[in-house]
């Protein structure tokens, strides 16, 4: 019903190795929920496939957004029906400043058409200001205020990883998939975005994260998914995964 | 008409067809446009014209103008390519400086032997007549050689180590470094291999002719567009584009004008790319299929 | 004199096809290798429209922008959805296509032996013959396109164009129709083309295919080399620099069928070492980063 994602039997394969097989997946609104597994099980390949980055597609199976069957649209359309995503490596725009970053995101294209800036240039000015407001707004929520007008290539990984998080959160995305969204940051600034992540679950928002670290996932994910091989080999209440005795001997080593 | 048209065509492909083979291999090897490869294209026949200007004898010179075609194709990958290689540079950045050699290498031949044509063989070619098509005996030279190479070619990649690997490499090339291939060594090989074939392609046409120091864009764009019509990776695929584009241009040439072959041939591949992109008529293709 | 002003108008022309096709080349990061078969196809529409319609300068050479504009998609639409090497090799094949067309279509384009006579334009009445008359209308026009490009380049728009060179994934990941830019930069930039050619047009009075051809569009991509990638100061210079280097060859006093190969065979080594050792240009900025 209020489901917002939902994976069937999505299969993918590289030049014969499968990354990803017979994939099942379903998220409701407002729900946290995780992913975990090993190095290469194809956490990210299952991401690329949701969002079409590479325009890579599934093989077989099919992905519904609100039960719009999207794996046939093109790559901005997805991201425009309001799936957004945090990449794993940061994808940043090092050549502009932060704020511009900030900027670039917001979902309103009206700004850059040019037409549209000589034709009704106070119009322009109200998008903007109110674009620039809400970078503002979310330039304070990761603490990078003061960079604002520096190069992003000059920010830290950590910063990067804070500025690629803001840049998702300027545009509003209802389903956001966050690939390791706390890897590089401080544990104070990881207890702030865990909150923040809950707070916009609590706001109707639906999250999908990939995650290593088991803290986060046990703190803040009602469900869990385990992926292996390409394959969901578990699915339940991160206790329960993570006391799954598979689990336990693939993943965490014990 | 439609015969001779058709018989034509063949042997413009098997010509069209060598060039693509080599061009092909270097191609979906390394992954980006070898645009010099035209330019050892005309070097190639320069060098032929010279070692027969001294009075060399034919074959001798033939292979003093393969040797060399090789040699140059593999100097310009261990003196352009490979330093860029080891930058890692992006793909625009080869193609740039491949556009560089050949204009380099173009005006070096025009300063130096002028850019009228020139002919290979002098006399007039005896031709043959079978029924109402006529053949020159220089086509068919054109037509077992191809018949050869390709032949060779197939067996080379599909039953030796070394076309082995080539063909592997244009899979991941990664992949086998880590498996300790010496990719530097191989690309040299492959380098050497399709100089050869646009040496031979270079002194068929010569042969048949003439030269002169432009001669190569031409070839040079007909194989790309076999190579990308044909699918790339096989030498099947390659040799079939080839053939649809000599028997496109011959027909072409008859029913229409010789002006348009080029028009005609490049149009084709432009069309191509729009029904590749699903534009024309909806077939959804993935771009990473191609 | 005359060969000053003569120079100084051939420098505007050619700021203006280097600053278009920066654009393309440098600010979106499209290898493009058709940029003279754009400059002819505008000095081929404006041509004909005045010499076979009947109009104007000013009216022929807009519609040369849009026809010009249009004709561009004939690239970008098809091979921008595909890898990113076949834009430049559809671009290498549109070059030749239009040639072969300029160079083949006799009845429309009277084919090598070009067109002559295009009459001179003329503005308010006046008509424009002098050189000094001419000089000022290509340094007004000019003028425009440079402050148009200027504000381009400052804009959200070619910000994106920035983004995409850089991270086109991540662009898309903010919904942006990646490709529908690339296809709005090259038809802006070939819609410039078509100025310049235009001006060429008019100001020669004379044109055939031999001034469109593959030589040329490298010639204008070591313009945009030289200056830098996305580089607005760096055009400029690369633009004196190409244009006098055959001017100083000439003064070296060098006959004319050596000094034609020399001149390609210094361009094509300026092209080989700029992208080895100096890929954001000679005049560029680092920072702005490479082709
Ligand atoms: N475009 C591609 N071409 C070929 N193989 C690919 C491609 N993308 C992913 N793979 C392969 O798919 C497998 C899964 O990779 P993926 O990046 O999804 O792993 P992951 O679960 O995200 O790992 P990590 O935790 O390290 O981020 C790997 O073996 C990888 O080599
Ligand atoms: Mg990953």
């Amino acid at each position: 019903m209020d489901e917002v994602l939902a994976l069937n039997n999505v299969s993918k394969s590289f030049d014969g190795i499968t990354a990803v097989k017979n994939v099942c997946i379903s998220i409701k609104k407002g729900e946290i929920v995780g992913l975990i597994g090993p190095n290469g099980a194809g956490k990210t390949t299952l991401f690329n496939l949701i969002t079409k980055t590479h325009q890579i597609k599934p093989d077989a199976g099919e992905i519904r957004y609100h039960s719009h069957k999207i794996n046939g649209m093109s790559d901005y359309q997805i991201a425009r029906m309001g799936i957004g995503r945090l990449f794993q490596d940061v994808k940043i725009w090092g050549s502009l400043t932060v704020m511009e970053n900030l900027l670039l995101a917001r979902a309103d294209t009206l700004k850059e058409n040019m037409a549209y800036r000589l034709l009704f240039p106070k119009r322009y000015r109200e998008i903007k200001e109110k674009n620039t407001k809400e970078a503002e707004k979310w330039l304070a929520f990761v603490n990078l205020e003061e960079y604002k007008t520096k190069k992003a290539k000059g920010l830290s990984y950590g910063q990067q990883r804070l500025l690629g998080l803001a840049r998702l959160l300027c545009n509003n995305f209802e389903l956001l998939l966050l690939d390791e969204p706390t890897s590089g940051i401080n544990a104070v600034m990881v207890q702030t975005i865990l909150e923040k992540i809950q707070s916009l679950a609590q706001w109707g928002k639906t999250i999908f994260l990939v995650e290593h670290d088991m803290d986060v996932v046990k703190q803040i994910t009602s469900r869990v998914y385990f992926m292996d091989n390409g394959e969901i080999i578990a699915t339940g209440k991160p206790d329960e995964i993570l006391s799954n005795p598979l689990v336990k001997e693939i993943y965490l080593g014990c | 008409m439609i015969l001779q048209l058709l018989v034509n065509g063949i042997i413009t492909g098997s010509l069209i067809s060598i060039m693509a083979i080599g061009f092909g291999i270097i191609y979906s090897t390394t992954n980006f446009f070898h645009i010099a490869y035209g330019s050892v294209y005309v070097v190639a026949a320069y060098i032929m014209h010279t070692f027969l200007s001294w009075h060399f004898p034919f074959i001798i010179s033939l292979a003093m103008s393969l040797f060399f075609a090789v040699v140059i194709g593999v100097l310009i990958e261990l003196l352009v390519y490979k330093p860029l290689h080891k930058k890692r540079a992006p793909q625009g950045i080869y193609l740039i400086s491949s556009l560089g050699v050949y204009i380099l290498m173009i005006n070096i031949t025009a300063l130096i032997f002028g850019n009228e044509t020139k002919l290979l063989s002098y006399g007039i070619e005896k031709s043959i007549h079978f029924g109402d098509v006529i053949l020159t005996k220089i086509q068919i030279a054109q037509c077992v050689t191809f018949i050869l190479l390709s032949i060779l070619s197939l067996f080379f990649m599909h039953y030796t180590r070394i076309g082995k690997t080539i063909q592997a490499m244009g899979c991941n090339a990664r992949l086998l470094e880590f498996c300790g291939v010496n990719l530097q060594k191989l690309r040299f090989i492959i380098f050497a291999i399709g100089s050869f074939f646009a040496g031979v392609a270079s002194i068929l046409t010569g042969l048949d002719v003439g030269i002169d120091p432009y001669m190569g864009m031409i070839p040079l764009l007909n194989a790309v567009t076999a190579v990308i019509l044909g699918g790339i990776k096989r030498i099947e695929g390659i040799i079939a584009g080839a053939f649809f584009i000599g028997i496109t241009q011959n027909l072409v040439i008859g029913y229409l004008s010789g002006r348009w072959e080029s028009v005609v041939t490049f149009s084709m591949l432009i069309l191509f790319f729009l029904y590749q992109s699903g534009g024309i008529i909806k077939v959804k293709k993935r771009a990473e299929e191609l | 004199m005359n060969y000053i002003f003569h120079l100084l108008i051939m420098i505007e022309v050619y700021t203006i096809l280097a600053l278009s096709l920066n654009l393309v080349v440098g600010y979106t990061g499209l290898l493009s290798l058709s940029h003279a078969s754009f400059y002819g196809l505008g000095a081929y529409a404006s041509t004909l429209l005045m010499i076979n319609v009947g109009f104007n300068f000013f009216p022929a050479m807009i519609c040369a922008i849009i026809i010009t504009a249009a004709f561009s998609l004939c690239i970008s639409y098809p091979a921008l959805k595909l890898r990113g090497d076949y834009f430049a090799i559809s671009s290498f094949a549109f070059q030749i296509i239009i040639f072969g067309i300029l160079y083949n279509w006799v009845d429309l384009t009277r084919g090598p032996y070009g067109i002559a006579g295009i009459p001179r334009p003329t503005l308010f009445g006046l008509k424009i013959d002098s050189l000094q008359a001419f000089f000022t209308l290509t340094t007004l026009i000019t003028g425009a396109v440079v402050f148009f490009k200027y504000n381009l380049y400052q804009s959200p728009f070619c910000t994106v164009l920035k983004a995409i060179k850089e991270e086109e994934q991540a662009v898309i990941s903010m919904g942006k129709n990646v490709v529908g830019f690339k296809i709005l930069a090259f038809a802006m930039s070939s819609g410039v083309a078509a100025i310049a050619g235009s001006l060429y047009a008019v100001y020669i009075t004379y044109i055939d295919p031999t001034s469109f051809t593959l030589d040329e569009s490298i010639f204008i991509l070591t313009i945009v080399l030289i200056g830098g990638a996305g580089n607005f100061k760096g055009t400029i210079v690369g633009v004196f620099v190409m244009l006098l280097i055959p001017e100083i060859l000439r003064f070296i006093g060098l006959p004319d069928s050596i000094a034609h190969y020399l001149r390609q065979i210094i361009y094509a080594l300026i092209l080989i070492i700029i992208v080895r050792f100096r890929p954001w240009g000679i005049a560029g900025d680092k920072e702005l980063g490479s082709v």
